[in-house]
């Protein structure tokens, strides 16, 4: 089994990529009481590629209005902390790692369009509570399959054709063949990293979202979302097609069954907001 | 010599279900036991197992694959099918649909009301919407919106597929459905998708049949099939009560092929035609 190998690999591996040093150290400045518009500044400004990055996305339709946003510190004033944080983030992973058999914008759009449904989810529930981390905790769900693609190619490569091909659950051939699925992969990296435990859990978590202990309800937003952009057609790679979802995570949600018009509707949208952001804030 | 059916016990079905999602990541659902041995009952007859577990234990150890692909089949098949039975659709195309068209233009009646009750998925009210648009389209003078079809189930996962209308090459193999598929889908990569013309004729909606139906119109044809095989008999005789409810006086209902009413309902009469049968409400003379 390839467990060992892979558990004994990611332990070893160190480096924290550059980016995300910055982008960590964003979040955590962003929950400061004493953090300033000037600090955060301050700190994204150390890339300037990554600066450039946040620029466009939040200039992009999804975050600015009518009116252009002209620099970091009217970005940041203009969207907000929580917001800047999430983008730093994600474009943050955006350009981390390098695809070597994974097919890196179908990835990607499957990714982020999952964490804008998320959030539009939340939205449309009838409790519409406050999901912090379930736009982070959508884009990066399938990390793991990045990961495992960077980090162990051949062996995974066959993995994916496999699930592809036979149009079956990609988890559950990972568990076959490596012994180990891509939300264990990606959780335990990114708690390595020091990625906020809510992430961490929604990641691992994803497939099994009642399993989820610190993030359960945004688990489950994530949970259905992945279903919504797999049923759309945009899936993560593997071509998987997905049949059902469980009902009684959807009615956990406090969803109603009458919105369902409404987010195929949004899907469209959703997706054009993850095109854009791949274009703007990606390689 | 094996009885007729093999039944399942739900130990059985727990150990054939982790199977299955072990082999093909399909989750079955606990509402398929009935369905479910009942399907697989020719396949263990076929592969001469005495029981289940040794039917189990002979896919497991099936080098050939056919046994695996025989079952991957029936499963796939136990989701609600597109014009499931034929025979009946036949009959819905070939006779129900042009006495409507008809009554249509004769101005005997302005619309017809049709109701897919335990739609599921979606298969079930897309072929009745395939065969009105294709009757339809061929009179002049008479429109799909006068045929209003409302399509309801309890499930939001089953709601949320039907309401896409997104369909996997594996659910897409049947054989009337041949004709209809470059006429009212289109594909993307391995995903049929029924074209919006066809979705914008149904109402689809959560419903459990359970429940007061007094807010329903009345429907001239009322598909519930396969649906209460899953009742307990109390259920059973209060739903056809309150479908008899629901029928318009010269209406029709039709129920699945393996299904009969009479233990539960004194309200129908069954009727014949060519290899399918339906239920009328029975007329009591005064």
């Amino acid at each position: 089994m390839f467990k060992k190998k892979i558990l004994d690999k990611l332990e070893r591996i160190d480096d924290l990529p550059t980016l995300l040093t910055i982008a960590l150290e964003v979040e955590r400045l962003v929950k400061d009481p004493n953090t300033s518009v000037e600090k955060i500044e301050y700190l994204i400004k150390n890339d300037p590629s990554l600066t450039a990055k946040v620029l466009k996305v939040a200039n992009s339709a999804t975050y600015s209005g009518t009116k252009r946003i002209m620099s970091l510190h009217q970005a940041i004033t203009r969207l907000g902390f929580d917001e800047i944080s999430k983008i730093t983030l994600a474009i943050t992973f955006l350009n981390t790692f390098k695809p070597k058999n994974i097919d890196y914008e179908q990835y990607w759009i499957h990714s982020i369009t999952t964490g804008y449904i998320a959030v539009k989810l939340n939205q449309l529930s009838d409790d519409e509570i406050d999901a912090d981390s379930v736009f982070t905790g959508g884009i990066l769900h399938d990390i793991g399959v990045l990961i495992l693609d960077q980090y162990f190619g051949d062996i995974y490569k066959k993995v994916f054709e496999i699930a592809g091909n036979k149009n079956l659950d990609l988890a559950l051939i990972e568990q076959n063949v490596l012994g180990i699925t891509h939300a264990e992969v990606g959780a335990i990296l990114l708690q390595k990293w020091k990625l906020p435990l809510q992430i961490t859990d929604i990641i691992l978590n994803h497939h099994n979202p009642k399993n989820s202990i610190s993030a359960q309800r945004d688990t489950k937003l994530v949970y259905i979302a992945n279903f919504i952009t797999n049923n759309r057609g945009y899936d993560n790679g593997t071509g998987f097609f997905p049949v059902h979802f469980y009902d009684d995570i959807w009615e956990d949600l406090n969803l109603s069954t009458n919105v369902i018009p409404k987010i195929i509707d949004e899907v469209e949208n959703e997706l054009e907001q993850a095109r854009s952001f791949l274009r703007l804030g990606g390689r | 010599m094996l009885d007729s059916q093999i039944s399942i016990s739900l130990e059985e079905f727990f150990l054939f279900r982790n199977y299955v999602h072990q082999e093909y990541g399909i989750a079955l659902k606990d509402e398929e036991i009935t369905q479910i041995g009942s399907r697989l009952t020719r396949l263990m007859l076929e592969s001469k197992s005495t029981n289940f577990k040794d039917f189990y234990l002979k896919a497991k150890n099936d080098a050939t694959n056919k046994l695996k692909d025989g079952i991957i089949d029936t499963i796939t098949s136990v989701e609600t099918d597109w014009f499931r039975d034929t025979n009946p659709w036949l009959f819905f195309r070939d006779k129900i649909l042009p006495n409507f068209i008809d009554d249509l233009r004769n101005k005997r009646r302005e619309n017809v009301v049709i109701w897919s009750a335990g739609a599921s998925t979606g298969q079930e009210p897309y072929s009745i919407a395939m065969l009105v648009d294709e009757t339809v389209k061929k009179e002049p003078k008479i429109n799909s919106k006068q045929f209003f079809i409302l399509a309801t189930d309890i499930s939001p996962s089953s709601l949320y597929i039907a309401n896409s209308g997104r369909y996997s090459e594996i659910s897409m193999k049947n054989e009337m459905l041949k004709a209809y598929k470059s006429k009212y889908f289109e594909k993307t990569d391995k995903i049929y998708e029924i074209k919006n013309e066809i979705k914008k004729m149904i109402y689809f909606m959560k419903f459990n049949l359970l429940n007061n139906m007094d807010d329903l119109p009345t429907f001239d044809v009322i598909f519930c099939r396969n649906v209460a095989t899953h009742f307990s008999l109390d259920m059973k005789i209060k739903l056809y009560e309150k479908l008899a409810e629901k029928l318009d006086s010269k209406g029709m209902l039709f129920i699945g092929k393996d299904e009969s009413l009479n233990s539960y309902s004194n309200d129908f009469e069954r009727f014949e035609y060519q290899e399918s049968s339906f239920y009328r409400l029975r007329k009591i003379d005064v």
